[in-house]
């Protein structure tokens, strides 16, 4: 599914700083690509816009399916935030599982899908283990196994490795990025070596995308 | 293949699930339904069984007679129609009537010499009015105090000696089975007298009418009807004094201020619940997020308040039960006003889990709104 962003533009309300203006990207499908920038540039922003948390205020951003239709972002994008969301008082597979059933998955498929995918981020193992007693990092590729496991064609994500340390990182953008052509995946990232796995790198500086690298 | 997203059998297991799994708030949640599904019910119970308690207090002492007399006319009173009075007990609502005369004549017990009491010649009804035992040969009542003064005993066999004002030739009676009765229903001026059960055929100084709550209005306004002598309605009037400081106990159990508890202990349950899913809001918009809609949401949420409501109302219903019953309700009163109250406040606080549940849930993408 392609990505596709024009004529972006935003302002908070409460200040006269323009921190989007013009924005445009075209993301093609199966491609992965890093959004960077400094802090304050306007990264997240542009991930709000396109959760549609914000009002479009002018412009318009677009999921494109292979037919040429749009599609809700709602409907068509997992998400992995930077904050960890999980539900505590469940294991780390029911917590995946939750991801597989917004497929559509039965509970054996579910289960399945769990395994699979905590496998992937080197969570193999932790099936059982209460979201509670996770570390931090644990939980971090717990959330990227249930975007994962979702199997939807685009995944929006906000400082996925955060928290790991550049082994688990690795593994994680492995599964993330995956073979190419499996899904779209925009990352929003401080991290240069996370850019660097990323086939194509837009760096928001002053409001407008600069395209710096296409893999 | 193209399968269902989140199925309501799905949702409703996910919320089984999260009731199972949530520990020390699921534990809390059960003991907070279950406190506030007993203590309403318990307090209810041992309000209403102490109604009753007083209730009966006050029938056993005249609640619900009324003492009916002729009307006066001529610095006279009319009298009151024995056989109509006797027969008042088949009228509905009138549970028991006699008619009452007081005798010119005193009287005493042909065994013990002295102590000439008052007598007073009353209709059968009587019997049934006090709950005396009759007996072959005919009965006399006795009243407590006449008992405990001459130490008669019930079901001895006696004659009375009957002494006119004025003619004091005594008339002895044929043999009676003395019955020892309590009195106090009819006033304290019975107290030391005995009471003659006889067929009065004639006229009567009073009647003495036994209702009860549910009828209480309706037989005060048709009694002057039925004992009216010569078309002249007789005057019914209750043997005890009604003011605006004694119990209205005909109203006592509908206006009782715990009759409507359980509508608070409603409203509090459901702002538990609604406090819960504020804490946990970031779970709602776990599932929200993947896809979960309104309806499958409501589900969860109703899987989950019904295992916890379900065992909260179960312990909650033994626990009212079982502290009503401690603290001296009736067992009829403690398990149908626990039961009612308990079942209320749950159906009240679940209509309030429904509609919390159909508010729009967040979903995980507003956690960026704080950054």
């Amino acid at each position: 599914m392609r990505l596709s962003a024009r004529d972006v533009s935003y302002t908070y309300p409460r200040g006269d700083h323009q921190v989007l203006a013009g924005v445009a990207f075209d993301i093609p499908a199966g491609t992965s690509a890093a959004i960077v920038g400094p802090s304050g540039s306007g990264k997240t922003t542009l991930l709000s816009l396109m959760g549609h948390l914000l009002p479009m205020q002018s412009g318009v951003i677009a999921a494109i399916g292979d037919d040429g239709r749009e599609r809700s972002l709602a409907d068509t994008a997992s998400w992995v935030l930077q904050t960890v969301s999980l539900l505590p008082d469940r294991t780390a597979a029911d917590n995946v599982a939750v991801g597989a059933y917004s497929d559509g998955a039965s509970r054996a498929d579910a289960w399945d899908r769990a395994r699979e995918y905590l496998a992937a981020v080197g969570l193999a193992g932790h099936e059982n283990d209460s979201a509670r007693i996770l570390s931090g990092g644990e939980a971090q590729r717990v959330a990227i196994a249930r975007a994962l496991a979702s199997r939807r064609p685009i995944i929006l994500a906000d400082e996925p490795t955060g928290q790991l340390d550049a082994r688990a990182s690795a593994t994680v953008l492995d599964a993330m990025i995956g073979a190419h052509g499996e899904r779209t995946v925009v990352i929003v990232t401080h991290d240069p070596e996370v850019a660097a796995r990323c086939n194509l790198v837009l760096e928001l500086r002053d409001g407008v995308i600069y395209e710096r690298a296409r893999a | 293949m193209s399968r269902r997203v989140w199925p309501l059998s799905l949702a409703a297991r996910e919320g089984v699930a999260t009731a199972r799994t949530g520990r020390w708030t699921s534990l809390l949640m059960v003991l907070a339904v279950t406190w506030i599904v007993a203590a309403p019910g318990a307090a209810d119970a041992i309000s209403v069984s102490q109604l009753m308690d007083d209730e009966q207090a006050w029938i056993d002492a005249g609640g619900y007679v009324f003492v009916v007399t002729g009307a006066r006319e001529d610095n006279s009173q009319n009298p009151i129609p024995a056989p109509a009075c006797e027969s008042l007990a088949s009228v509905e609502g009138i549970g028991a009537s006699f008619a009452l005369q007081r005798s010119d004549a005193t009287g005493t017990l042909s065994y013990i010499p002295g102590g000439r009491v008052s007598l007073y010649d009353v209709s059968a009804g009587v019997l049934d009015f006090l709950d005396a035992a009759p007996a072959g040969g005919g009965v006399l009542l006795a009243t407590t105090g006449f008992v405990e003064r001459t130490g008669a005993a019930d079901g001895d066999v006696v004659t009375i000696v009957r002494r006119g004002a004025t003619n004091t030739v005594p008339v002895m009676s044929d043999p009676l089975t003395l019955r020892a009765v309590d009195t106090a229903v009819l006033g304290d001026e019975f107290d030391g007298a005995l009471l003659v059960p006889a067929h009065l055929t004639g006229m009567a100084e009073s009647c003495y009418v036994r209702t009860d709550a549910a009828h209480v209005s309706a037989v005060e306004e048709a009694l002057p009807a039925l004992l009216a002598y010569e078309g002249k309605p007789a005057i019914p009037n209750l043997r005890l004094f009604e003011s605006d400081f004694t119990v209205d106990y005909t109203h006592a159990y509908e206006d009782r201020s715990l009759r409507w508890v359980w509508v608070p202990a409603a409203a509090l349950l459901g702002l538990l619940w609604a406090m819960l899913q504020w804490f946990r809001r970031s779970h709602v918009a776990i599932y929200a997020t993947f896809g979960m809609k309104p309806a499958a949401r409501l589900v969860m949420q109703l899987g989950e308040w019904g295992v916890l409501a379900g065992f909260g109302a179960v312990w909650g219903w033994g626990l009212g039960v079982v502290g009503a019953l401690a603290l001296g309700a009736h067992p009829a009163q403690a398990v149908a006003l626990v039961s009612f109250h308990g079942l209320l406040t749950v159906v009240g606080a679940t209509a309030l889990v429904v509609l919390l549940g159909l508010r729009p849930a967040g979903t995980l993408l507003n956690a960026l709104k704080d950054r």
